[in-house]
């Protein structure tokens, strides 16, 4: 082999091993912006606290943001899907009211979950109970069995959906507590809009997040605590 | 057989001949010119325009009655286009339940984002239209699509643009 081809073969290694360097760097960041990658553990367990001292009568911002983050009508005639929705509470006896926002409590023990014939209604591993509308038969059984009426069922065909809420007819539907924005790790919309930050959201599991926190320091509620469901959504001042 | 087509070959033969015999020699030549500057090349006409049938009906698996298909930005992102015309609902399908269970949200092969590319540039849908990225190769197959019945069909980013404009508007 001559002189001049040896030189040649070094140009060419050292010439692909900077191109190499160059461009890897550009790929790996290509790589890594290419979305979540890894499935949800059950480190995890997604929560909320309501303030319900905070919660004011006449606000709605909660619902507008769910309906407008979801692509929901807003339409409040007994076919029109409701994720979330306020409700006010008055005691008779002391005149005491209250109004606070309800929607699916994301139970650990969902009892949609154990009355549904295909598995469609399921609980994530981060503690979102969902309904894998590929298996939904639109029964309506979970319907039923909700204790806090959380779930609509889609009666009409539906047009313009968001990109990240597929939503359609024949199938039943409820708070997905915004798993599309938890998953690239926003806040559900609800919780973003409140202006008096009574909605609080964050992991259960883990003991140094806030809502964690809070609920140590303060006193919470579940609605229906009787049922032993351990619902995710917390109420305070209730 | 084979003496039948002899016979017939010289019954042609001679009475080309009789016919040459009865032409003056004038037209004779004019019947030779006629040949030359008219008959030969469309003859190698038709060779050719047979060729080219041949050649088409060779590669016709590509291209021979496939419907035109607007493929919006395109470009190969997963596989090569043929790969993905035999294959693309697996990937889907498979996507669709690591994404739904257990939140995995690989772009790569997330509906949303084949959508983004592969959307027409004209109306943002790749339904709609005989020519749409979708529909157009699933109604020349005659396949529904069930996906858009609750999947937007319409390209993610183009959401966006629309509503900053609302907003602004607001």
């Amino acid at each position: 082999m001559s002189v001049a081809n040896i030189q040649r073969r070094k140009f060419l290694k050292t010439s692909v091993g900077a191109a190499a360097v160059v461009i890897a760097p550009g790929m790996i960041l290509f790589d890594m912006a290419h979305g979540k990658t890894e499935a949800v553990s059950g480190k995890v367990r997604w929560g909320m606290l309501i303030n319900t001292a905070n919660c004011a009568e006449d606000c709605n911002d909660c619902v507008m943001a769910c309906n407008r983050e979801n692509g929901l009508s807003g339409g409040l005639s007994p076919t029109d899907s409701q994720w979330i929705r306020k409700i006010e509470l008055k005691d008779k006896r002391s005149g005491r009211e209250l109004s606070l926002p309800m929607m699916c409590q994301h139970c650990e023990h969902p009892p949609c979950v154990d009355v549904c014939p295909t598995a469609a209604s399921f609980k994530r591993a981060d503690g979102i109970v969902l309904v894998d509308k590929h298996l939904c038969i639109g029964c309506r059984y979970c319907m039923m069995a909700c204790p806090y009426k959380a779930r609509s069922f889609v009666h009409e065909p539906l047009h313009d959906q968001v990109p990240d809420v597929p939503r359609g007819k024949g199938t039943v539907e409820s708070c997905t507590m915004c798993v599309h924005r938890v998953d690239k790790g926003q806040q559900p919309a609800c919780a973003e809009a409140c202006p008096n930050k009574s909605i609080l959201f964050g992991n259960l599991n883990d003991p140094d997040s806030d809502i964690s926190r809070k609920i140590r320091a303060v006193a919470s509620t579940e609605i229906r605590a009787d049922l032993g469901l351990n619902t995710g959504i917390r109420y305070q001042g209730l | 057989m084979n003496l039948l087509r002899d016979q017939f070959a010289m019954l042609r033969a001679r009475s080309l001949l009789v016919y040459l015999e009865g032409m003056s020699r004038s037209s004779l030549r004019r019947a030779l010119h006629f040949d030359l500057l008219v008959t030969a090349p469309f003859r190698i006409a038709v060779f050719f325009v047979a060729l080219c049938c041949l050649t088409n009906i060779a590669g016709a698996t590509e291209s021979y009655g496939m419907p035109k298909i607007d493929v919006g930005k395109g470009g190969k992102c997963v596989k090569d286009p043929q790969w993905m015309r035999k294959n693309h609902m697996h990937l889907l399908k498979h996507q669709r339940d690591e994404t739904v269970h257990k939140g995995i949200r690989d772009e790569k092969l997330s509906l949303k984002n084949c959508i983004e590319c592969h959307a027409s540039t004209r109306d943002n849908s790749v339904i709609g239209r005989n020519d749409s990225f979708c529909e157009g190769c699933h109604r020349y197959e005659a396949v529904k699509i069930d996906c858009f019945e609750c999947h937007s069909s319409k390209r993610a980013s183009s959401f966006k643009r629309a509503s900053s404009l609302l907003q602004k508007e607001r």
